[in-house]
């Protein structure tokens, strides 16, 4: 590096020339006159009044050229000068200089001693020039200068300390504690700072309790997590794997552990405190093998959970052993009678016994499983009818005390299509239930004089809405009954 | 690239278009990362949300997609395209059939070198690589990527993600990973729309789904979205918080159409005989009819965004009077003398046609809707839940239901009702739970023991407990007497008389606040969640309110 008196940039000479005439020399000359409250001052101004500009310039230039802080300053103090003249001069050339020169005179004063001229550091670029910084182990000088020149967190404060943190952890004198609580105190509240990375920095020096005190910074568990089943910290690993909500990290630790552990039972015991890890890994085994669950569950078993599952168990035991009663009777049935009743529900192995004709089991079935009056009735009914044994039907709507009404008759008829059938039970209808009734069986006539004679408007409106499937001519008579209804009101 | 027929997106409040852009954008780089012409094979699940998205006819033209495939374990047709790119969800049992598609396209060999490509949505997924790598297949994949699908625009003021197993995952097995992803999903929209100051929130995953967003913001270390917030307000309820809502039968038009014929992805299939034209008929035979015709159905439509919020005792009134506008437009062309009237008039004709054609269609629809609505089985199961919500005798067993049961009718049906009798006697007396229960066993058969367990685990059935239904139907004013179904004036109209309690917790946010119901928010299950995510100050401002809605719906059945 040659700082040497032969080398002047050609700004500095026009300025500084003896008798040069160019705007940069007229206007530090006037600068100095203006200190010296001379008036001469404005004559120089005036001499360069239409070349302001470039005087401006050539000021800041050669400020940049300079090594002495105090000739920078005079240079500059003359460009700050002429611009008061210029109305529309943009002010970033001169900040940038200013704002240059702060950080070459930091970087050269004889602490650190970085020797650079402006065009030297122009070439280098100010980043490279903080990596030296850094890589002196100045962080405390880079991390100011970034703050200084604005340099975005990311590239800038938050790199820098980063490096300082991976130097810091090499320390091997100090102690862990106080350095782990040190570089998060520094670190906790900086955007974007990698703790994975500085904990692997760590582990690499070999200071793994570190490496783990430092991991628990991390913000992002997709990084921690990896480090952290390296490290061998499984537990940790698992739990911050659940808090991050991330299924697939907590999987990526489920099996790493889980082909890690030789023994299964160690590996379930792990993760059975842990009710999200342990049905997800259910939900996995569930798709890949249905043993694992069996181990799961067994392991289960001799927790505390034992309990609470017997009692699950209990509650659903009655079901299950009525379903293996029917299914006993269920066998008994097809060897007696060769036809299939397995698979079916209660409900419909009845029904089937109904269609058959099969009155000693259907009776035997219906009390053994304690069926509801109302529901065998409905069911068989229902049957009847989808077997057409409308002699039957009839016969049963004979019976004593139904609990159903007789308009279930016509709603079974119907639904299995035999309208003359639905017919024959109109006139058993109780009175609320005609007009429905005749609305069922397609008699919208009947339907609505009923409703008529009865002065019901609900049930009047009822056959109104019901009209979509009548016969057109039907459907006019009896909107035109409406008349009638009111007028006997 | 504003995409075409989105153009209903940006008419909400918040421009939604910018959102659907972005992940069409996304997803065509995706598939543009391989060069050549392209067949695209779809997981099923995927193709309706994709559709929203990415229209296949602009696939085709712009990005060398020759042919669309199912996922099937059949395999894949043959054809001579350079690439072929596998979408799909993560999902174990898809993997196999992946593995399988890809060996079979080896041993078939052919002249053409394919290459192969797997594209995840929304993640990727560590248990379905590994089981690809079991399978030998993953190595033949030039490369396994992901695309972030999460909520997708519907309409100007509807997001979802379309996950039908959400509440299952969370209540039933345990698995969040649903939240996970509804927590991502709001990251890109606060990406998007900016940070949104003020969430609120009301269940277990609702403070879950908070907690991951905080730490995802903390994950970012800082570097937040420069834009000027769009959204103010963020609400997440959980869906426990309000399960009976959703078990009660939907009365606005677009519900009922649900309801009936279940709407996915916006659209709708329809029986085809009452859409068939005299044209159509002439012009195809027997067997075509016979296919369900499909509808999409949004704001796009005129008509129907009139109508899909309105009561359907509404409908009728709207769409007869629209149908009379209509033909008084077109009269105006008799009274056109000028030629600058006829030419004003033919300028308004192609609005009218698409008017006249909407008519059509929502009157056909209305008419099979109403098929619905008019039947017993329809009124007499609204007459019971009516009741059911108004506390008239939810502690005996209900003589509706029983019947449904002796009926065999559908089991849906008959748990919606036991769960509403649940839910509004908050829980049911031991003896009458049992005794619903054999009779479903019974009748049904065995196997809906697994069902019932189901329902009690994720909480639609449970033993009595203490009396909260009472509390939170009189302090919300669930119960509303004297609606106006045809110009509502409270909410209560969507199920002519019951307001749904999740927008009840909504309204009483906005005015007065939740201080005012902490009593009610205690009875509800779940933390409650207020969170103020600061704002730099350039990016504040002073305007509208925005309401953000995120349920989690779905029965567990």
């Amino acid at each position: 590096m040659n700082l040497g008196p032969h080398y002047f940039a050609a700004v500095t000479e026009q300025i500084f020339k003896i008798g040069s005439i160019e705007p940069g020399a007229m206007l530090f000359e006037a600068s100095k006159e203006f200190q010296k409250r001379n008036q001469k001052a404005d004559e120089y101004i005036r001499i360069i009044k239409e070349k302001l500009e470039t005087a401006v310039n050539q000021c800041i230039q050669a400020a940049g050229h300079e090594i002495e802080p105090s000739k920078q300053r005079m240079l500059l103090r003359a460009s700050s000068f002429g611009k008061c003249f210029l109305t529309d001069y943009r002010p970033e050339p001169f900040v940038n200089m200013c704002q240059m020169l702060r950080v070459l005179n930091q970087v050269r004063h004889h602490s650190v001693g970085i020797p650079l001229t402006y065009t030297q550091l122009e070439h280098l670029s100010m980043p490279v020039l903080i990596d030296r910084l850094v890589m002196r182990k100045l962080f405390g000088m880079a991390v100011r200068i970034c703050q200084y020149l604005k340099v975005p967190d990311a590239e800038g404060r938050s790199r820098i300390l980063a490096h300082w943190a991976c130097f810091k952890v090499q320390q091997k004198n100090e102690d862990e504690d106080k350095l782990a609580r040190a570089i998060s105190q520094k670190l906790m509240d900086v955007p974007g700072v990698s703790f994975s990375e500085i904990a692997s920095q760590a582990l690499e020096y070999g200071r793994k309790q570190l490496a783990v005190k430092l991991l628990d910074y991390e913000a992002r568990a997709s990084e921690q997590v990896p480090l952290l089943l390296k490290m061998g910290q499984d537990q940790t690993a698992l739990t911050k794997a659940i808090d991050s909500g991330d299924t697939d990290l907590v999987y990526t630790v489920l099996l790493h552990l889980r082909d890690k552990k030789s023994n299964s039972g160690d590996f379930f015991m792990m993760i059975r405190t842990m009710p999200i890890a342990c049905s997800l890994y259910i939900q996995y085994c569930r798709q890949q093998n249905l043993k694992l669950v069996e181990d799961l569950y067994y392991q289960e078993d001799n927790s505390l959970e034992e309990g609470n599952c017997k009692i699950l168990r209990s509650y659903t035991m009655d079901q299950t052993e009525e379903q293996v009663r029917l299914m006993r009777i269920q066998r008994r049935l097809e060897d007696d009678s060769g036809r299939s009743y397995s698979d079916l529900s209660l409900q419909a192995t009845l029904h089937q016994l109904i269609l058959e004709g099969n009155a000693t089991w259907v009776e035997k079935l219906r009390k053994d499983f304690k069926v509801p009056d109302k529901r065998f009735w409905i069911l068989k009914i229902n049957a009847l009818a989808y077997g057409e044994d409308w002699i039957e039907l009839e016969k049963f709507s004979r019976s004593k005390k139904p609990p159903v009404g007789i308009d279930t008759f016509i709603n079974g008829c119907m639904k299995y299509g035999n309208r003359m059938e639905a017919m024959k039970y109109l006139s058993r209808v109780s009175p609320d239930q005609k007009v429905r009734c005749l609305v069922k069986v397609g008699l919208f006539k009947e339907a609505a004089e009923a409703a008529v004679e009865m002065k019901n408007e609900d049930d009047f409106s009822y056959v109104l809405s019901r009209l979509g499937s009548a016969d057109r001519q039907v459907a006019e008579q009896v909107r035109a009954m409406r008349g009638q209804l009111g007028a006997r009101r | 690239m504003a995409g075409s027929g989105a153009a209903h997106l940006h008419l909400g409040k918040l421009n939604l278009s910018i959102l659907r852009d972005f992940y069409r954008r996304e997803f065509l780089e995706c598939i543009d990362k391989c060069t050549g012409t392209k067949a695209l094979v779809w997981d099923d699940g995927l193709t309706g949300p994709f559709g929203l998205i990415a229209e296949a006819s602009m696939l085709k033209e712009q990005h060398e997609v020759e042919r669309m495939f199912r996922l099937e374990a059949s395999g894949l047709p043959s054809s001579n395209v350079q690439n072929i790119i596998f979408i799909t969800r993560p999902r174990l049992h898809l993997m196999d059939i992946i593995a399988q598609c890809l060996l079979n396209e080896e041993m078939k060999g052919g002249f053409v070198r394919k290459e192969f490509y797997l594209v995840f949505v929304p993640r990727k997924s560590l248990l379905c690589e590994k089981k690809l790598k079991e399978q030998g297949v993953y190595g033949s994949f030039a490369s396994v990527e992901e695309f972030n699908l999460g909520l997708i625009p519907f309409d100007s003021d509807l997001l979802s993600m379309e996950v039908e197993e959400a509440y299952r995952e969370c209540y039933l097995e345990n698995d969040f990973t649903s939240m996970f992803f509804a927590a991502q999903s709001l990251m890109t929209l606060q990406a998007l729309y900016g940070t949104i100051p003020y969430i609120y929130g009301k269940g277990d995953c609702a403070k879950q789904v908070v907690d991951m967003m905080r730490r995802m913001k903390m994950e970012m270390g800082g570097v937040e979205p420069q834009i000027t917030p769009q959204i103010d307000n963020l609400l997440i309820i959980d869906r426990t918080v309000d399960l009976l809502t959703p078990l009660l039968s939907q009365l606005t038009y677009e519900g009922l159409i649900d309801e009936v014929f279940n709407i996915t992805n916006t659209s709708v299939k329809l029986p085809p005989e009452k859409f068939v034209t005299a044209e159509d008929k002439k012009n195809s035979k027997e067997e075509s009819i016979s296919e369900p015709k499909k509808f999409i159905l949004n704001s796009a439509d005129e008509l129907y965004a009139e109508l899909r919020d309105k009561n359907f005792n509404a409908v009728g009134v709207i769409v007869s009077r629209k149908a009379k506008t209509i033909t008084a437009e077109y009269d105006e062309r008799h009274s056109a003398k000028t030629v600058g009237e006829m030419k004003q008039f033919v300028s308004k004709l192609p609005h009218l046609q698409a008017v006249r054609t909407s008519l059509g269609i929502h009157t056909s629809i209305a008419e099979l809707i109403k098929d619905y609505t008019d039947s017993d089985e329809f009124l007499d199961s609204l007459r019971c839940q009516q009741e059911l919500i108004n506390g008239i005798d939810t502690d005996k067993v209900n003589p509706y239901i029983e019947d449904c049961i002796a009926r065999q009718e559908s089991l849906t049906k008959v748990l919606r009702l036991l769960c509403i009798q649940s839910m509004c006697n908050d829980g049911l007396k031991p003896k009458i739970l049992e005794y619903y229960k054999r009779e479903i066993i019974q009748t049904y058969g065995f196997e809906h023991l697994v069902t019932l367990s189901n329902l009690e685990k994720s909480g639609f059935l449970r033993p009595h407990s203490a009396r909260t239904y009472q509390v939170v139907r009189k302090t919300m004013r669930l119960i509303v007497e004297d609606i106006n179904e045809q110009t509502p004036t409270d909410i209560a109209y969507v199920y002519s008389g019951y307001a749904p309690l999740s927008v009840r917790l909504a309204q009483t946010l906005a005015r007065p606040g939740w201080r005012s119901i902490t009593e009610v928010l205690n009875l509800l299950p779940g933390p409650k969640v207020e969170e103020v995510q600061q704002i730099p100050m350039g990016l504040r401002k002073r305007s509208m309110r925005n309401l953000d809605f995120i349920s989690f719906l779905q029965k567990a059945v």
